[in-house]
C-alpha cells in the first residue's frame, strides 16, 4: 500500500515538475511589459538609416507586431559557444520589441539530430529555421521546406535552392563571384593577420577538423591560404601543416600534451579556430606571456576582455552577431508577413546579404565595441530593424536591406558610435 | 496473506510502470504542447525519431538479457552506415548498400560474441573501449571527407518522401519487433538467454551451450544495428564520423525506462525495447516542442528518468544493494 | 629480516617496472626518430599534470568500480564541483587553498548526494548515475548561464597543475588513500563487501554506509581533480547531453595497470603508477606526431591488452600452483 502511494506521489511530482518547467518557458516571451518605447533612447541612428530608401519615424515597438506570434527555430552546434550565447542575447532582446519567439536547439551532434530538431520545430508551429549550423547539407534545407517552413542560412547550398521561395538566402562573407565560404575566410583572416603582424613561427589549433566537422576543415584550409598569402607578400611567417597543428579539443590528454610540446618550442604565434581562452593559462604557465601572439575566431566579450587589455591576444576575428546573423530576422519577418518578394533579388533569386567580419587588432577598438554592447546597445537596434521591414517601410527593397547590412564594416561601425 | 498481496501489488506496479510511464508522458506532453505532440505530422516524424533507438534497443535486449553490457552499439552503427554509404555512392545501388551494412554489422556481432564467450574480461569496459576505437577507425576511413552525402552517388539514389519514409519505418520496426518477440518468448533462444543472465553457472550446469547462445544473442542484436544503420542512411542521406554518436546512451536510458533489469536474467522483457524507446522519444520530442532551454530539458529528463526507473524497479527489488 | 628487505625490493622493482620500461622505450624511439624532447624539461611538466589529473579521476573511479559500481556521473560531478567552487572562490577572493578546500567540499557533497540517492532508491548504480549525471550537467549549465567558470589570469589561485603544488597534492592524496584503503575499518569492510557481498552483509557489515562513504571519497577526489584541471586551462565550460561521460575514458588504462600491479604495493599507489604510464604514452605518441584517431586506437588496444591480462592473470597463478603440486606429488612418490 505504501509503495502504491509512493508511486502515485512520484508521478504527481513528475507531472508538477514538467508543468512548472512549461510555465517558465512561456514567461520568457511574454515580456510585453517592456512596452516603454525605446525609440526615445539615443541609438546609432546616424549610421542606421543610411542606405534605406526612406527614413521611418520612430515607431512604437511594444511586442504586438506581428499580430500572430512568429516562432523561429535556431539550430546550434554548441549551446555553450560564446558566439551562440551572444546571438541568443541579441535575439532575446528583439523578442521584447517584436511578437516573436525563438526555439533554440540543444547541441546538434549529427544529421539525425538535426532532422529531429527540424521536425520538432515544424510540430511546434515554427515558421522558419535560422540555421546557425548545418550538418545534413541540402537534405536539411529540403526537409525544412517540405515541412512548410522558411530556411535561412547555409551558404554552400544556396545555389541549389536559389529559385525556391522558401529558401531565404543567407549571409555571406564572399564577394560576388568568389567561391570561398565564411569559415574559410575566417581562417584566412587568422593566417593573414598573423603573417602581417610579423609572426615568425605559428601553430594552429584545428578543433574538429580531424573529427570530420566541416566548418573546422574549412577554417584550416582558409588559415593555410591566409598564411600563404602573407608569405607571398613578403611575410616571414613559417608554417608546416604536418608539424604545426594541434588536433582536438582542450580537456583531452592529447591536447594537453600537444600544447605543452608546442609551447616548449620556438613558436611566437598561435591561431585558434575556436575559443582561444584555453591557451591563455598554459601560455602563462610556460612563462611565455606576451611572447606569443594569439589570433582567434571569437567575440567581443568577457572571455577575451582581460587578455586583450594585457595584449595576450592580438587578433580577434569577430562576426558581429546583430549584423552577420541578425539580418536573418529581417528576412524572416518580411517573408512571414507576406512580403517574401522583399527577400529576393530583382531577378527572383534568393537574397544573399554580404556582410563583413571585423578583424580587431587593437585594444581601443575592442574596448569601444565592448563598452557599446555592455551599455545595452546594438549596432542594429530593434528600432533600426523597422527600416528593413516592409510592414513599416513599404518602399524598401531587398537591395536596400542588403546595402544596409553591407555598410557595416569595422571602420563605419566604429565611426557610427563615436 | 497481507504480505503476499503487498508483494504482488508492488510487482504488478513494477511490471506496469513502463506502460504507465509511457501513457503519462504522452498525456502530459499532449497537454503542455497543446496537442502538437499528437498531430499527424508529428506522429510521422516521431516514427522517424523512435526507429533507430527502438531497433537497437530491441536487439540489445537479447545481449543485456544474457548478462552482457554492450556500449559499442553507436560505434557499430556508425561504422556500418559509413561503409554502406561509401558502397552506395560508389555503385549507386542502395540495395547493395543494405547488404554491405548487414554483413558489416554481423561481422561485428560475431567478433563481440566470440570474445564474450571465450575470453574472460569485464565485457562492459571492453565494449566502451571498442566503441571509441571503432569511431576512431571510422574517422581514419573517411579521411578528409568528413561527411558523405548520398546525392554524390554515381547513379542517382531516389530520396523517399516524408510519408514514404514513415511507412518504411513502421514496416521495419513492426517486422523486427514481431520476429524478436517470437525469438525471445517462444523459442529456446529466449529461455537460454534468460537463464544465462540469471545465473551463468547454473545455466552451464543445466546443459546450456553458453557459447552458442552468446553468439546468437549478439547476432540478433547485430541485425537490429544493421537495420538502424540502413534507416539512418535512407532518412538523412548523410553519414559521417558523428553518426549515431548518442545511440549508446539512448539505448541505456531506453532499456531502463522500458523496465528492463540491466543485469539481465529472467525478468528481461522484449517489450522493454519498444516501450523504452517510445518513452524517451516522446519525452525528447515533447520537451523540444515545448521550447524549453537546454538546461531545463536536461533537468526534466533526469528527474523523469529517475522517477520512472524507481517505480519500475519495484518489480525486481532485492535485499542487497544492486551492482 | 633479509627476506623482508628482499621482498620490499622486489615489490618496488615490479611496481616501477612498467613505467620505467615505457619511459625508456619512448625516450629512445622519440630521440631516434628525430623528435627529441620527450620526458625532459617542459614535457615533464605536462606529464606531471596529466598523471595527477588522470590519477585522481582513476582513483575516484576505483573507489566504486572495485565494488562493482560503475559511476557514469564522474565527469558531471567534476564539472559541477569546479564550476560552483570556482565561481564562489572567485567572488569571495579566496586564494588557492580556499579554491581547493571549497571545491573538495562541494565535490564531497555532490558525492554524498549520489551515494544517498543510490542507497535510498536501491537502483542499479549505472542507472542512478546516468540520471544524476543528467541533473548535474543541467545544474552546471544553468548556473552562471552556460558560461561555466573562468579564472584565467588569477595565477595566485591556479597553482595545482605544476610543481610544487601538484606534487604536494598527489603525495598527500596517495598517503591518505593508502591509509584509508588498507589500514582503516572502512577499508577492511569495503574489501570484504567487494569480494563477497552477501556474506559480508550477513556478518553484519553495514553496506549502505560503506557505499555512501565510497561515493563521498570519490566526490572529494573529483573536486581536487577539478582544481588541477582549472589550474591548467583556467576555464571550464559546462557539458550537456551526457557528453561528460567521456571524462572516464582517461581513467581506464590507469585502473587496469593499477589492477595488474596492485599486489606489489597498494591499489591507490598502483593506480597512480598506471596514470604515470598513461601520461608517458600520451606524451610520447604526441611527440611522434601521431594523429588523434591513431592515438585513440592505440590507447584502446593497450587498454584491451591490460584488461585481458588482469582478468586472466589468475590462470597463470593457477597453472604455477598446479605445477608445483604435481612436482611435490612426484617427489613424494619417488621418496616412497
Amino acid at each position: 500500500m505504501k509503495k502504491k502511494i509512493a508511486a502515485i506521489l512520484m508521478c504527481g511530482v513528475m507531472a508538477a515538475s514538467l508543468l512548472t518547467g512549461c510555465g517558465s518557458s512561456d514567461s520568457g516571451s511574454q515580456n510585453t511589459s517592456a512596452g516603454e518605447t525605446k525609440a526615445a533612447d539615443t541609438q546609432a541612428e546616424g549610421q542606421g538609416t543610411e542606405g534605406t530608401g526612406e527614413e521611418v519615424s520612430a515607431v512604437t515597438l511594444d511586442g504586438s507586431w506581428p499580430a500572430q506570434k512568429v516562432t523561429i527555430g535556431v539550430e546550434a552546434f554548441d549551446t555553450t559557444d560564446e558566439q551562440f550565447l551572444a546571438l541568443q542575447e541579441y535575439l532575446d532582446y528583439l523578442t521584447e520589441y517584436y511578437n516573436i519567439e525563438f526555439m533554440y536547439s540543444e547541441s546538434i551532434a549529427n544529421a539525425e539530430g538535426e532532422m529531429d530538431f527540424i521536425d520538432s520545430c515544424a510540430s511546434a508551429g515554427c515558421k522558419a529555421i535560422l540555421a546557425y549550423y548545418n550538418v545534413a547539407g541540402a537534405e536539411a534545407i529540403q526537409r525544412t521546406i517540405d515541412q512548410g517552413m522558411y530556411y535561412w542560412g547555409t551558404e554552400q547550398y544556396a545555389a541549389d535552392f536559389e529559385d525556391n521561395e522558401m529558401y531565404l538566402g543567407c549571409y555571406t562573407f564572399t564577394e560576388e563571384g568568389k567561391a570561398e565560404n565564411g569559415d574559410y575566410l575566417g581562417g584566412y583572416e587568422l593566417g593573414y593577420s598573423l603573417g602581417k603582424q610579423g609572426v615568425q613561427h605559428v601553430f594552429y589549433c584545428n578543433g574538429g577538423a580531424s573529427f570530420g566537422i566541416q566548418m573546422f576543415i574549412d577554417r584550416q584550409a582558409g588559415f593555410e591560404a591566409g598564411v600563404a598569402a602573407a608569405q607571398a607578400e613578403g611575410a616571414e611567417i613559417q608554417y608546416d601543416a604536418s608539424k604545426d597543428v594541434i588536433e582536438g579539443w582542450p580537456g583531452t590528454d592529447d591536447f594537453t600534451a600537444a600544447v605543452g610540446a608546442k609551447l616548449a618550442e620556438d613558436y611566437d604565434g598561435a591561431a585558434v579556430s575556436f575559443n582561444a581562452a584555453t591557451l591563455f593559462q598554459p601560455i602563462a604557465d610556460a612563462g611565455k606571456n606576451g611572447q606569443i601572439k594569439i589570433a582567434a575566431i571569437g567575440g567581443v566579450n568577457d572571455t577575451y576582455y582581460d587578455a586583450v587589455q594585457n595584449g595576450e591576444i592580438s587578433t580577434i576575428v569577430y562576426d558581429c552577431e546583430e549584423v552577420v546573423f541578425g539580418n536573418a530576422v529581417a528576412q524572416i519577418l518580411n517573408a512571414v508577413t507576406g512580403h517574401v518578394d522583399k527577400t529576393r533579388t530583382a531577378d527572383n533569386k534568393c537574397g544573399k546579404i554580404l556582410t563583413y567580419r571585423w578583424t580587431i587588432t587593437d585594444t581601443d577598438t575592442f574596448n569601444q565595441i565592448y563598452d557599446y554592447h555592455d551599455g545595452g546597445n546594438y549596432f542594429v537596434s530593434a528600432q533600426d530593424l523597422t527600416n528593413c521591414l516592409a510592414e513599416f517601410n513599404p518602399d524598401v527593397t531587398f537591395e536596400d536591406v542588403a546595402a544596409y547590412y553591407t555598410a557595416f564594416d569595422l571602420d563605419t561601425a566604429i565611426a557610427g558610435i563615436q | 496473506m497481507d504480505k503476499k498481496t503487498k508483494k504482488i501489488d508492488a510487482k504488478l506496479i513494477g511490471n506496469l510502470a513502463p506502460y504507465i510511464g509511457l501513457v503519462l508522458v504522452i498525456i502530459i506532453f499532449s497537454i503542455t504542447t497543446k496537442g502538437a505532440l499528437l498531430s499527424v505530422t508529428n506522429l510521422q516524424s516521431l516514427s522517424s525519431q523512435v526507429i533507430v533507438t527502438a531497433l537497437v534497443t530491441i536487439g540489445a535486449v537479447f545481449v543485456f538479457g544474457a548478462g552482457y553490457f554492450d556500449m559499442s552499439l553507436g560505434g557499430c552503427i556508425c561504422f556500418a552506415a559509413v561503409v554502406g554509404g561509401q558502397a552506395a555512392i560508389a555503385t549507386g545501388n542502395i540495395f547493395l548498400a543494405a547488404v554491405v551494412i548487414l554483413l558489416v554489422a554481423l561481422v561485428f556481432g560475431l567478433i563481440k560474441g566470440i570474445f564474450a564467450a571465450t575470453v574472460n574480461v569485464p565485457f562492459f569496459i571492453f565494449t566502451i573501449v571498442l566503441g571509441s576505437v571503432i569511431s576512431a577507425v571510422v574517422l581514419v576511413m573517411l579521411g578528409s571527407e568528413s561527411t558523405i552525402y548520398l546525392k554524390d552517388a554515381v547513379k542517382e539514389i531516389p530520396s523517399l518522401s516524408f510519408s514514404q519514409m514513415s511507412a518504411v519505418n513502421i514496416i521495419f520496426l513492426a517486422v523486427f519487433f514481431i520476429i524478436c518477440v517470437i525469438l525471445f518468448n517462444y523459442t529456446s533462444l529466449g529461455v537460454r538467454i534468460k537463464n544465462m543472465g540469471g545465473n551463468i553457472i547454473s545455466a552451464k550446469q543445466s546443459g546450456i551451450d553458453t557459447r552458442k547462445t552468446t553468439i546468437s544473442a549478439f547476432l540478433v542484436s547485430a541485425v537490429g544495428v544493421a537495420i538502424a544503420a540502413f534507416v539512418i542512411l535512407l532518412r538523412t542521406r548523410t553519414v559521417g564520423g558523428t553518426t549515431a554518436s548518442t545511440v549508446g546512451n539512448d539505448v541505456m536510458v531506453a532499456l531502463v525506462l522500458g523496465g528492463m533489469p540491466l543485469s539481465g536474467g529472467p525478468k528481461s522483457k522484449i517489450s522493454a525495447g519498444l516501450l523504452g524507446a517510445a518513452t524517451i522519444t516522446v519525452l525528447n520530442s515533447g520537451l523540444t516542442i515545448m521550447g524549453l532551454s537546454t538546461g531545463q530539458i536536461q533537468i526534466c529528463r533526469g528527474v523523469v528518468f529517475i522517477v520512472v526507473v524507481l517505480v519500475s524497479s519495484l518489480s525486481y527489488r532485492g535485499k542487497l544493494l544492486p551492482r | 629480516m633479509q627476506g623482508k628487505l628482499k621482498k620490499i625490493g622486489k615489490n618496488i622493482i615490479m611496481s616501477l617496472m612498467i613505467p620505467v620500461i615505457v619511459y625508456l622505450l619512448f625516450f629512445i624511439v622519440c630521440n631516434a626518430s628525430g623528435h627529441p624532447g620527450f620526458g625532459v624539461g617542459a614535457d615533464l611538466q605536462t606529464i606531471l599534470y596529466t598523471s595527477v589529473y588522470s590519477g585522481l579521476i582513476a582513483l575516484a573511479m576505483t573507489m566504486n568500480l572495485t565494488s562493482g559500481r560503475f559511476d557514469f556521473s564522474i565527469g558531471a560531478t567534476l564539472v559541477l564541483a569546479i564550476i560552483l567552487g570556482g565561481n564562489i572562490a572567485k567572488d569571495f577572493h579566496m586564494g588557492a587553498l580556499g579554491l581547493l578546500a571549497l571545491t573538495m567540499v562541494i565535490g564531497g557533497i555532490i558525492g554524498l548526494v549520489s551515494g544517498l540517492v543510490y542507497v535510498m532508491l536501491g537502483l542499479p548504480p549505472m542507472v542512478v548515475s546516468l540520471g544524476l549525471a543528467m541533473i548535474y550537467e543541467a545544474i552546471g549549465f544553468i548556473y552562471n548561464r552556460a558560461k561555466g567558470v573562468k579564472l584565467i589570469g588569477k595565477n595566485d589561485m591556479l597553482v595545482y597543475s605544476k610543481m610544487p603544488w601538484a606534487l604536494v597534492v598527489i603525495v598527500v592524496v596517495l598517503v591518505v588513500m593508502v591509509i584509508v584503503w588498507d589500514y582503516t575499518k572502512f577499508g577492511y569492510n569495503r574489501k570484504s563487501l567487494a569480494s563477497g557481498q552477501k556474506i559480508s552483509t550477513d556478518v553484519g557489515i553495514n553496506e549502505k554506509s560503506n557505499a555512501v562513504i565510497c561515493y563521498v571519497i570519490a566526490g572529494l577526489l573529483l573536486g581536487i581533480a577539478g582544481c588541477v584541471y582549472i589550474s591548467k586551462y583556467g576555464t571550464v565550460t559546462p557539458e550537456t547531453g551526457l557528453s561528460s561521460s567521456s571524462y572516464f575514458m582517461t581513467a581506464f588504462l590507469p585502473m587496469f595497470i593499477g589492477g595488474a600491479i596492485e599486489k606489489y604495493s597498494s591499489r591507490p599507489v598502483a593506480v597512480f603508477i598506471g596514470a604515470m604510464t598513461q601520461a608517458f604514452i600520451t606524451s610520447g605518441f604526441s611527440r611522434l606526431g601521431f594523429s588523434s584517431s591513431l592515438m585513440t586506437v592505440l590507447n584502446g588496444v593497450i587498454v584491451m591488452i591490460f584488461l585481458i591480462y588482469t582478468s586472466n592473470s589468475y590462470l597463470l597463478v593457477e597453472q604455477k600452483m598446479f605445477r608445483e603440486k604435481l612436482e611435490k606429488a612426484r617427489a613424494a612418490k619417488e621418496v616412497k
